[in-house]
């Protein structure tokens, strides 16, 4: 129903799109309202950089944060802030007419001071894979690639619809998702990560914690039992935290050696390659699965 | 203030250990019951025919009991120092950040993180990482600086050690911040982590470790109860005593520094634990340092160790970090114990 609402929406703001101002409602509730399509943007977080590069946005990206990697264009971009610190002299001067942020990873602090400056700001917070088609097609209407951003909003939704169509039904496996192990940090239910797992037919076994991010301890995992880990994080670098885990043979996945890596740009970057990363996530699990049903 | 008599608080300290440890052995996310951690103990004597779970023992010897050791030993090394410390300087705000040593092993710490980057993870050794190396090293580099700036041919003074112990900290602060600066994202993560404190990563390692040192300190400190009796009334004073003042400085902080270094090297920073405990245990057993070190030893393990299990279950299965539990449970304790003081001036 949503997707048509989306769609409808979509031809009737294509037809409208010469006549009258842009105007579309970021994920704080906010409306963004441009004269315009946006020429000169920022764009705070890399995941943001990313989807603006995929629906052709990224020409117009005039500033970007440290960490912005991703496609090898956006390494040349103006940087403009990190984790802790934003150059609100240095994006003022940049005279953007759109400024991109997301409300988790920048925090209130750089997104209050923006509002204040007067900077128009569209906040995202993505929490479930099918927010991700909507967040293209969003910011294909304020970068004015409307149709391109549609395509790309309807190649994700196909595919995200093919992989919760060949594993959404299987049979549960218990997963835990680890992003720390020294000490152990792990995902809950609210997060996009937690989607992901719940689209490959899993079930993640912190999912129920309450801080988004929780700490937990070796005990609470055993307990947890889970059948499979998928590790991120650091973990990419070093292949030492694998072997940490050896000593828990009581824990099923590592008696049945179902420990995976998936790269955690894939995973952690709320863009379109997260695809990529479900689709690792879908074949560790189904792996896991049958593995465990023979 | 009335005053409780020594022996009778140190007895039942003595008592509320193992009690306390007890306690902490039982509590976790799993459940497992007191018959159930009986049959595990059986299952270790060699005569033993019972048999326990394999997951019930797996918990509670490798998980929790090394983690409560840690706890135990932390505490006491921390709480001890701390009331050495306040003792040598003769300031009541001093604690073992004073000679430099917290911040000296936290720049330690993030300069191996920093410059060794991926390296770090991989190269453990007895358990202790790269990470706690550098922090033990960086410890004792500061507390050197901080005794030799102090120190001149009349001897050390103990308030120019104050003031370099600020100064070091200060440049210790400023080097941290820029080595975050060049951090990336992973780096900075454990920073931070490491900053925060964590018993988490416990094995019997680390505690083998610690406990040598919680032993050597609980051994040694006591031995100059009556020096830093004396240095109560002042360093001239003490020297008139016949105390060898000099030796006794240096002695007292080698040995802190070298406790300091390695319980941050082992559980990062952890804050309160000795500061205030030194002060609570003087304010209800006065300030014989006969008394008050083996006191504050005490009192410290049973703080961090009932403030620990605490933080494993009170959101189970997700943990709080355990410095929190430690102030919230300490502080309200120590605020009453001023309150009453007050009232009675």
């Amino acid at each position: 129903m949503r997707r048509w609402l989306l769609l409808g929406l979509l031809f009737f703001s294509v037809a409208w799109a010469e006549i009258a101002e842009i105007s579309v409602v970021d994920d704080q509730g906010n409306l963004v309202v441009l004269p315009a399509p946006a020429q000169r943007i920022i764009s705070l977080a890399p995941n943001l950089t990313e989807v603006l590069f995929y629906v052709g946005a990224g020409e117009q990206i005039i500033g970007a944060d440290e960490y912005s990697n991703y496609p090898e264009e956006a390494k040349s971009i103006i940087r403009v802030n990190n984790h802790a610190a934003a150059n609100y002299e240095l994006i003022l001067s940049l005279k953007p007419d759109l400024v991109v942020a997301w409300e988790s990873g920048n925090g209130e602090q750089i997104i209050g001071r923006m509002k204040e400056l007067g900077l128009p700001i569209f906040v995202v917070e993505t929490r479930k894979m099918n927010a991700i088609p909507e967040l293209f097609t969003r910011l294909g209407r304020l970068t004015g690639h409307d149709e391109m951003a549609g395509q790309r909003a309807q190649d994700f939704s196909q595919r995200l619809n093919g992989l919760r169509e060949t594993f959404g039904g299987q049979t549960d496996v218990r997963v835990f998702y680890q992003i720390w192990n020294d000490p152990f940090i792990t995902l809950n239910g609210e997060h996009l990560v937690s989607d992901v797992i719940d689209l490959c037919g899993g079930v993640n076994v912190f999912s129920e914690a309450i801080p988004l991010v929780p700490y937990v301890n070796i005990e609470a995992i055993m307990d947890a039992d889970p059948q499979v880990i998928i590790a991120s994080g650091s973990s990419e670098k070093n292949e030492q935290w694998r072997d940490s885990w050896s000593s828990w043979q009581g824990i099923s996945a590592v008696a049945s050696g179902n420990i995976y890596l998936i790269p955690p740009d894939l995973m952690q970057r709320h863009s379109s390659r997260i695809l990529d990363g479900a689709e690792y996530m879908c074949d560790f699990l189904h792996r896991t699965r049958s593995a465990s049903e023979t | 203030m009335r005053r409780f008599s020594p022996p009778f608080v140190i007895g039942l300290l003595v008592f509320l250990l193992p009690l306390v440890v007890i306690f902490a052995i039982g509590t976790g996310t799993v459940n497992i019951s007191i018959d159930e951690i009986l049959r595990a103990i059986m299952a270790l004597l060699p005569s033993g025919s019972a048999s326990a779970s394999s997951q019930a023992s797996t918990i509670l010897f490798d998980i929790r009991l090394p983690r409560v050791l840690l706890a135990l030993c932390l505490g006491a090394i921390l709480a001890i120092s701390g009331a050495v410390m306040q003792g040598l300087f003769r300031n009541p705000l001093a604690d073992p950040s004073l000679i430099g040593v917290s911040g000296g092993a936290s720049v330690g710490a993030s300069m191996v993180i920093v410059m060794a980057g991926g390296w770090v993870q991989s190269s453990a050794a007895l358990g202790l990482s790269a990470v706690a190396m550098g922090a033990f090293t960086g410890g004792f580099i500061a507390t050197i600086l901080v005794y030799r700036l102090a120190t001149s041919n009349i001897g050390t003074s103990v308030t120019t050690m104050l003031l370099a112990g600020i100064a070091i900290g200060a440049i210790a602060g400023a080097l941290n911040s820029l080595l975050s600066y060049f951090a990336d994202n992973d780096m900075l993560r454990q920073m931070s982590l490491w900053q925060m404190g964590n018993l988490s990563t416990a094995n019997w390692s680390r505690v083998a470790i610690i406990a040598a040192v919680a032993v050597l300190l609980v051994g040694l400190f006591p031995r100059d109860s009556r020096a830093l009796n004396a240095l109560l009334l002042g360093e001239s004073e003490a020297r008139h005593l016949g105390i060898d003042v000099q030796r006794v400085k240096r002695r007292l902080i080698v040995l802190t520094a070298l406790g300091i270094g390695t319980s941050v090297a082992m559980a990062g920073m952890i804050g309160f634990v000795g500061l205030v405990i030194p002060h609570a245990i003087r304010l209800l057993i006065g300030p014989d340092h006969r008394w008050l070190l083996p006191g504050s030893a005490l009192a410290g393990a049973i703080l961090l160790i009932v403030a620990d299990s605490l933080a494993r279950v009170v959101v189970a299965p997700t943990e709080l970090p355990t410095g929190i539990l430690t102030a919230l449970l300490g502080a309200p304790f120590f605020v009453a114990l001023l309150i009453q003081r007050r009232r009675e001036i």
